[in-house]
Formats: C-alpha cells, sequence, structure tokens
C-alpha cells in the first residue's frame, strides 16, 4: 500500500493506521520466532566451529520436506516438527564430520570453505527436487483457530511457534550458563585453541553444535512451512537472507544477539510492508546486513571477542 | 645470505641497488619524528606518549618485555593501523593521516614481524613486485603493452639479481616463496624492502628464528646499509646484537619509553633492570 | 578472491543491452514494461553494457574493502547477488520485473537463421580472442605479478606501496566489464532474460568452472567453463528423459556441478591446470655489473 493516506483526509486515517502498525507488530514478533530460532542455529554453530554454513538453508528445506513426508504418514504436526528438527540435526552432523571437518583439517581456507557449503546447499537443494520434483507444496491449513490478544489477531499456530521458540531459547541460555556442557561450548567459541589446551574435546563440541544447529534448523524449516501457504525447494535459501541479517545485527556468533535480532528483523520488515510494498520485505532484511557490515561488523552485540573474529 | 662483510666488497651491491636513495631527505634534520603517541586497544593503552626522533643514517633499537608496546609503535609508523593521538613525521612531512601505502612510496618501509612473502610468486617475482610505480602498472602501462614498460622491467629485474647474489639466494631465486625455509623467506622479505629503495626501514625481531650465522650476516647487511645513509628501527630481543648495530636504543615498557641511550650504558642502569625483571 | 555475486555483473550487461534495443515499452503491443526503451545500434549497446557491468562490478566491491574476514565477505556477496535478482523481480516497472525483458532484437535478425547463427557463433568466438587478448595484459607481465602478489597477501602488498582500494576497484570494474559485455552477448542470442536466469546458482557453474579449470591459469579457466557450459548444464538434456520426474535431468546436472566442486576443492585445489610461473634467467655477467662479481667475492 505505497502512499497510502497521503491525499486523504488524516485523522480518519490515524487511526487506522495506528491499528495497523499494531497489528504489523503481532505479525512481525511472530515471524521474529521463526527466525530468531533459524538465526540462533545458525549462529551458534559459527560461533563454536567457526565455519560459515551457507547450506543452512538447504537444510532447512529438507526440514520442511521432511515434515511434508511424514504429515502425510498422518503424524501430528508438532511431534513431525520434534522428529523433523532432530533428523536435520543429524544431517548437520554427518555434513560436519564428512566434510567440512576433514577440510578444516586439510587447512582449508575460509573462503573455500564457504564455496563448498554453497555447493553442499546446493546439492541438497536438488536432491530435493530429484525426490520430491520441483513444484510447489503446502502443509494444507494448520494455522487453527484465530486468537485475539491485545489487538493482535494471530492463529493458534503463531502462538504455538512462539511459544516453543520461548522456551526453546530458554532452554538454550540455562544450557549455555547452568551446565558444564554450556560453559565448555562457550570457552570453545571465544578461543578455541585455549579450550583445547583446558582438556575440552573441543571436536565433540564442535559436534554438539552443528547438531543443535541442525535441530533448531529444522524445526525453524518446519515451522516456516506452516506459517506460509506454500513452499518449494528454495524455501529455506530464500528464508537464508533474513536470518544472516538477523544473526548480522546481533553479531555472529551471539546467539542471544541472534534472539534479539531475530525479533527486530521480524518486527521491521513486517511493519515496513505494512505501509510499503510487500515485495520489498527482504529489501529490508539486506539494508540491516549491509549497513551493519559498514558500519559495525561485529554486531550491535558483538564482544571483543567477535570482532577479532571477524576482522582480517 | 652468505657474502656480505660489512663494509667490505659485499657491499657495492648492495649500493647498487639501492642506487637512488638519497642520503640527505631531510636536509640534516631529523627523518622520523615521532611526538606523543598512543594507542589504545578497547580501554588498555598499548603505546602511551611515546616521543622520539631518528636521524639520517642511524640504527636505532627498540629493547623492552614482551607487551610493552614496541610493535604497536612500528605498526602505527608504518601506518597499517592509526594513532589514538599524536603526530608522526617523515622527511619533514606529516604523515599522520597518510595511508600504508603512500608512506611506503615515500621510502617509509616495513618487515613483518612473522616474514610475509607473496607464496603463490617465485622469489624473484617476489623482488620485482615491489616496486609499486612501474609503468607497466600505469594505465598507460597497460594500453601501450610491452614496449612501453620493457627497459624499465629489464633494470628491475637486474637490480633483483644483484640483491639475490648479495643474499646468496641465486639458486632459489625461481623457486616459489612458499616453499621457502623461514630464514629465505626473512631474506626475501628483507630484500623486497630493500627494492624499494627506503629511505627508512622498520623492522620487527629480523633475527628471529635465525641460526647464529645467519644472524651475524644479517647485522652487518644492515651496517652496510647504514653506510650508504639508511634509516633503520628495529625491535630485537637479542641485546648482543643491539649492542653491536644500534647507535641509540629506546627502552619501552608499558606503553611509555622509559630510558634512552647507548645500550652498553643502559645496561647498567637500574630501571631497565627492573622492567625486564617485572616485564 | 572471487566474486559469488559475479552473476550479477553479467545481468546487468543482459538489461542494459536489452533496454537500449528493445525500442519504447509501448511497442510490440505494450506488454511488457521497463525504462529507457532505445534502439541502439548492437555494438553500442554492448558498449554500454560493458560500461554498466563495470560499475556495478565497482559498486559490489566497494561492500569487500572493509577488512572483514574473507568468508563473511563472501556471505555478503552471495546475499547481494540473491538481493539484486528479488529487488528487479519485485519492480515491474523498471527492469520488466519477474517476467523480464523479452523479445530482445537479433542483431542478425536480417540473416536467414542457419547464417545468423554462425554470424552468432562467429560474433562469439570474436569477442574471446579479444577478450583472451585483453585478459593478457591483466593476468601476464608485471601487472598479473602485481595482482597475485595482492591476492596471495593483501597487507603486505599495502606496505610495498600498493594501494589496495585502487587495485581491487581495478580489477572489479574491469572484470564487470568483462561480465557485461558476456550477459550483452548472451541476450543478443537468447532473446529475453528474466531473474529466473540468473539465480545464485548460476555463479556456482562459474565458479566450478574456475575452480576445474585452474584458478590462476588463464588457458585452464577457459577449458573449465568450455566443459561446465557443454557438458554438464547442455549435455543433461540429452540424458535419456524420465517422465514421471520433471526437472530430474536438472537436478542432476546442478548435483554433478556441486559435487565436481566439493570434490576438486578437496582434491585438487589447483585445478586440472596449475598456475605457472615465469623463470627469470641471470643477466649476462657484467650487464648487471656485479651480480656475478659479488658471488665471488664470497
Amino acid at each position: 500500500m505505497p502512499g497510502a493516506g497521503r491525499a486523504r483526509p488524516r485523522l480518519i486515517y490515524k487511526e487506522a493506521l495506528v491499528h495497523l502498525l499494531v497489528q504489523s507488530i503481532g505479525f512481525g514478533v511472530a515471524a521474529g520466532a521463526v527466525l530468531a530460532l533459524g538465526a540462533v542455529g545458525f549462529t551458534l554453530q559459527f560461533g563454536i566451529s567457526n565455519v560459515l554454513n551457507i547450506s543452512y538453508g538447504s537444510l532447512m528445506s529438507v526440514g520442511a520436506f521432511l515434515g511434508l513426508f511424514m504429515l502425510g504418514l498422518g503424524l501430528n504436526i508438532w511431534l513431525v516438527m520434534v522428529i523433523g528438527g532432530l533428523a536435520v540435526g543429524a544431517c548437520s552432523v554427518v555434513l560436519n564430520r564428512g566434510l567440512i571437518t576433514p577440510l578444516v583439517r586439510k587447512g582449508m581456507a575460509p573462503f573455500g570453505l564457504v564455496i563448498v557449503t554453497v555447493s553442499a546447499g546446493i546439492v541438497l537443494e536438488y536432491v530435493i527436487v530429484a525426490v520430491a520434483g520441483p513444484a510447489t507444496q503446502t502443509y494444507g491449513n494448520r494455522s487453527g483457530a484465530t486468537l485475539n490478544f491485545l489487538g493482535w489477531t494471530l492463529t493458534t499456530a503463531q502462538v504455538v511457534i512462539f511459544a516453543i521458540t520461548v522456551v526453546l531459547m530458554l532452554g538454550l541460555h540455562l544450557l549455555l550458563t547452568r551446565t558444564q556442557l554450556g560453559r565448555a561450548m562457550r570457552a570453545t567459541s571465544a578461543n578455541r585453541t585455549l579450550a583445547r589446551s583446558c582438556g575440552i574435546a573441543t571436536s565433540r563440541i564442535s559436534d554438539i553444535a552443528w547438531f543443535m544447529s541442525g535441530t533448531f534448523c529444522g524445526m525453524a524449516g518446519i515451522a516456516l512451512a506452516i506459517t506460509i501457504e506454500s513452499f518449494d525447494f528454495t524455501l529455506g535459501s530464500i528464508f537464508l537472507i533474513p536470518m544472516i541479517a538477523a544473526a548480522v545485527l546481533g553479531g555472529v556468533g551471539q546467539p542471544y544477539g541472534a534472539m534479539i535480532g531475530g525479533m527486530v528483523v521480524g518486527i521491521v520488515s513486517s511493519v515496513s510492508s505494512a505501509y510499503w510494498d510487500p515485495a520489498y520485505q527482504s529489501v529490508v532484511a539486506f539494508g540491516i546486513i549491509i549497513v551493519m557490515l559498514l558500519v559495525r561488523p561485529r554486531g550491535l552485540f558483538g564482544s571483543a571477542t567477535a570482532t577479532r573474529k571477524l576482522l582480517a | 645470505m652468505s657474502s656480505t662483510p660489512a663494509g667490505g666488497p659485499g657491499s657495492a651491491p648492495v649500493a647498487e641497488a639501492l642506487a637512488g636513495t638519497s642520503k640527505s631527505g631531510a636536509g640534516d634534520g631529523p627523518i622520523l619524528r615521532v611526538a606523543s603517541l598512543s594507542r589504545q586497544y578497547g580501554g588498555v593503552r598499548a603505546v602511551d606518549g611515546v616521543s622520539f626522533e631518528l636521524l639520517p643514517g642511524t640504527i636505532t633499537g627498540i629493547i623492552g618485555p614482551n607487551g610493552a608496546g614496541k610493535s604497536t609503535v612500528l605498526t602505527v609508523v608504518s601506518g597499517f593501523i592509526s594513532p589514538s593521538a599524536g603526530t608522526i613525521e617523515f622527511l619533514g612531512r606529516d604523515v599522520t593521516r597518510l595511508p600504508m601505502h603512500r608512506r611506503a612510496q615515500m621510502g617509509l618501509v616495513r618487515t613483518f614481524q612473522i616474514a610475509r612473502v607473496f607464496e603463490g610468486l617465485t622469489a624473484i617475482e617476489n623482488l620485482m613486485v615491489a616496486v609499486p610505480q612501474q609503468r607497466s602498472l600505469t594505465p598507460m602501462g597497460l594500453l601501450r603493452g610491452k614496449r612501453y614498460w620493457r627497459s624499465e622491467e629489464q633494470e628491475i629485474l637486474e637490480r633483483a639479481w644483484t640483491l639475490m647474489n648479495t643474499f646468496g639466494m641465486a639458486d632459489k631465486a625461481n623457486e616459489k616463496a612458499g616453499r621457502l625455509s623461514g630464514g629465505q623467506r626473512r631474506a626475501v622479505e628483507i630484500m623486497r624492502a630493500l627494492m624499494m629503495r627506503p629511505k627508512l626501514l622498520l623492522v620487527d625481531e629480523p633475527m628471529a628464528g635465525l641460526n647464529p650465522k645467519l644472524s651475524r650476516e644479517l647485522e652487518d647487511v644492515f651496517l652496510s646499509l647504514r653506510e650508504q645513509g639508511l634509516s633503520i628501527l628495529i625491535i630485537e630481543h637479542e641485546l648482543d646484537t643491539v649492542e653491536r648495530i644500534c647507535s641509540e636504543v629506546l627502552v619501552m615498557a608499558w606503553g611509555k619509553v622509559i630510558a634512552r641511550g647507548e645500550m652498553a650504558e643502559l645496561r647498567t642502569r637500574k630501571e631497565v633492570q627492573d622492567a625486564y625483571v617485572v616485564g | 578472491m572471487a566474486n559469488l555475486a559475479y552473476i550479477v555483473v553479467i545481468a546487468a550487461g543482459a538489461y542494459t543491452y536489452g533496454i537500449l534495443t528493445l525500442g519504447p515499452d509501448t511497442g510490440n503491443g505494450g506488454f511488457q514494461q521497463y525504462v529507457l526503451g532505445y534502439r541502439l545500434p548492437f555494438f553500442v549497446a554492448v558498449i554500454a553494457a560493458a560500461v554498466a557491468g563495470a560499475v556495478v562490478g565497482v559498486l559490489i566491491g566497494v561492500t569487500g574493502l572493509k577488512r572483514i574476514r574473507q568468508d563473511y565477505q563472501a556471505m555478503v556477496m552471495l546475499v547481494i547477488s540473491i538481493m539484486a535478482a528479488t529487488v528487479i523481480g519485485a519492480a515491474p516497472s523498471f527492469l520488466g520485473g519477474e517476467p523480464g525483458l523479452s523479445l530482445i532484437p537479433n542483431p542478425f535478425a536480417n540473416l536467414s537463421p542457419a547464417t545468423g547463427d554462425w554470424a552468432y557463433v562467429a560474433m562469439v568466438a570474436f569477442a574471446c580472442v579479444v577478450g583472451y587478448l585483453v585478459m593478457r595484459r591483466f593476468t601476464s607481465g608485471p601487472m598479473g605479478r602485481a595482482l597475485r602478489a595482492m591476492r596471495d597477501d593483501e597487507h603486505a602488498a599495502a606496505a610495498m606501496g600498493f594501494s589496495i582500494v585502487k587495485m581491487r576497484l581495478l580489477t572489479q570494474a574491469v572484470g564487470g566489464a568483462f561480465g557485461g559485455v558476456s550477459g550483452a552477448l548472451l541476450v543478443a542470442f537468447i532473446g529475453g532474460w528474466s531473474p529466473g536466469a540468473w539465480a545464485y546458482v548460476e555463479t556456482l557453474a562459474l565458479l566450478t568452472a574456475v575452480i576445474v579449470g585452474g584458478m590462476g591459469n588463464d588457458f585452464g579457466v577457459s577449458l573449465g567453463t568450455f566443459v561446465i557450459a557443454v557438458l554438464l548444464l547442455q549435455g543433461v538434456q540429452f540424458l535419456p528423459q524420465i517422465r514421471s520426474h520433471t526437472g530430474l535431468t536438472e537436478a542432476i546436472g546442478w548435483m554433478t556441478l556441486g559435487i565436481l566442486t566439493i570434490a576438486f576443492l578437496w582434491l585438487r585445489p589447483q585445478g586440472v591446470f596449475r598456475e605457472r610461473r615465469p623463470r627469470y634467467g641471470q643477466p649476462a655477467v657484467g650487464n648487471a655489473g656485479g651480480g656475478e662479481v659479488a658471488e665471488g667475492h664470497g
């Protein structure tokens, strides 16, 4: 709705515009939940293994298509989300063990690894095409009853996904701060060599990070497939841009940053698409990436460690 | 580096390789003047109000315990990072805001603490590339092709070979630099710096990792370069080396210059000993 | 470093050529919308495409000027390339939006189809030869040496007085001009261009060609491109069609491409043809005025 209300009486439309704002923030929060889920997985794995995994988007598509398959078997949608997540987590570990770790050991430069993950992502995408075909798919209408809350109109599915995200984020927070494993993960993320010399099995920590990342990825893929009407094999690679934006905004490698980044990107794109042409929604995400890159590459919440990691 | 006794016959080729280096870049004044230079990393002051001057044709050493800020001084002077405060004058001109490559073109050339060579190029190509304002790299050179730059290229090649022979590396000239040993890389890096006809050379621990024989030869190279009018600012841990080649020494600790003078005299000073013990 | 947004440069050339030769958008029944709409002669449009490619190349290059990890930059390039296609697709009145441009006139339209195709082949061959000669200016001799030095270690190159910004933008501009011309030649032949034609996966095809051929070897890259373009992307069409699976042959092509890239990076990162460096002999004794003499004194 470009230029809405410009030439019209302002007072009447002001109320409508405020309502639009409130409503779009609601949508933004719902979209942000999925984004945060995906972005946290992306950033967690990067923070710990120090490899940018571009095939993350394709893994997300794999999750969505696995979900489609399981729905066909008649499983409950939320059960599908859990199983699909764990399955993608397993794929992610295989990717790390079979491809990334051997190449890192061979001393491949980070740039080479990006090309490898891009290639792996394309292979995965076309495996989906070979198995399920290139056609557009849908989970059918899974949104459930409509709920009204704080002036927001949301579907049950959106609320459940939001709740799942909150629970997972809380769980991740407790894991990182309260357990021995979490401390080991944070240590590995801050300084891998030092962590190893302190007796932390960094390669196992890496595997765990890839598994968690893949699980988040798969769940986000299925959540995304639930909330949008239809999708095809490019689902994840398109969604990768706002996810990268969320991760970059919060500081790549910072799980808490990605949570907040996901929310911010979700709300900002939703609000902007309410007032501007929705086709340009991802332009906002793109703008965030470029501005952050040029102005503050370490992200809003990035530490000095993050800076050291990102500067050449 | 097997053939360069100081001031002996070996210095002639070095002189030739350096031909064009003027002894009096800025008259009789200092070649480099650094005034109240500071550099902060986060909240830490790595360099805190350092001032010094270098005269043409001198070798000045910087010593001090680890973390004293020696390398930071060198890095800031070279232009690789910018200072938080203070000024740097080179050849009488304020270069504080000048990017690294412009300072290098003026004759302020650095080497790196860990020798950095262009691994995909051969040793001699590493030298030949180190003439940034060659005609072949200008738009004119690209347009008109070989005829325009052939004679200059030939001259660059000859200078590179002269250095290669001086440093005893002739047999490695066409070897990829990535396959060279640590000492050979160091040699390539220093030759590469000399190809640029520097007026001031900044070297960061050039002797590290060299065997005693090689480092003595490198000392001789530095001394013969000084004879040609080149100034050198050197960071070095080995105090005997410093005593042999440096006319003046700055002692740094906690980001500050805590003492300066001749090495022999500095060894006896209490604050210098304290800095080393504490650091 | 390879530019992962290179396909955007090619697209820029293709669109530029399109809007400069299509004529006003009210023509052809006015079913498509786009800006400009001139009917310029072929060569003018190709030159404009080269300029457009160079400009876009430099603009993309600017984002790479920050001192940031290479993989991080690569990610940004990919994002740029996906975004450019999205934005163009979303703006129907600028460059035809998602459906793109079509009915771009063939420069040899007044020849018979068969003659026209051969004329096109001849023109592309001519462009390749010219391109190869121009490229040699940059990849051989002192310029190639300097560029390779910068590739190996930018900081050390800057410490030797090279302006990294200038050299990077120069390479982006030259690379961009090449991409622009290739885009223009491509649409002159296929006659249409839309965002679907330049998805980011197409960049992988270019990259595979370079990696397989050998990154530092001009001949290797040319051969790699030929092999990838002819054997893989076109060759899969000759596989027996499996009717029940639409898109399967295309999928096989892309999967092979991805696997080939990974396999080469893993097993033979230098490519089929490795980078060769020139050997330099010693100048004759006496000529250098001391090279040999110094050795004698040692």
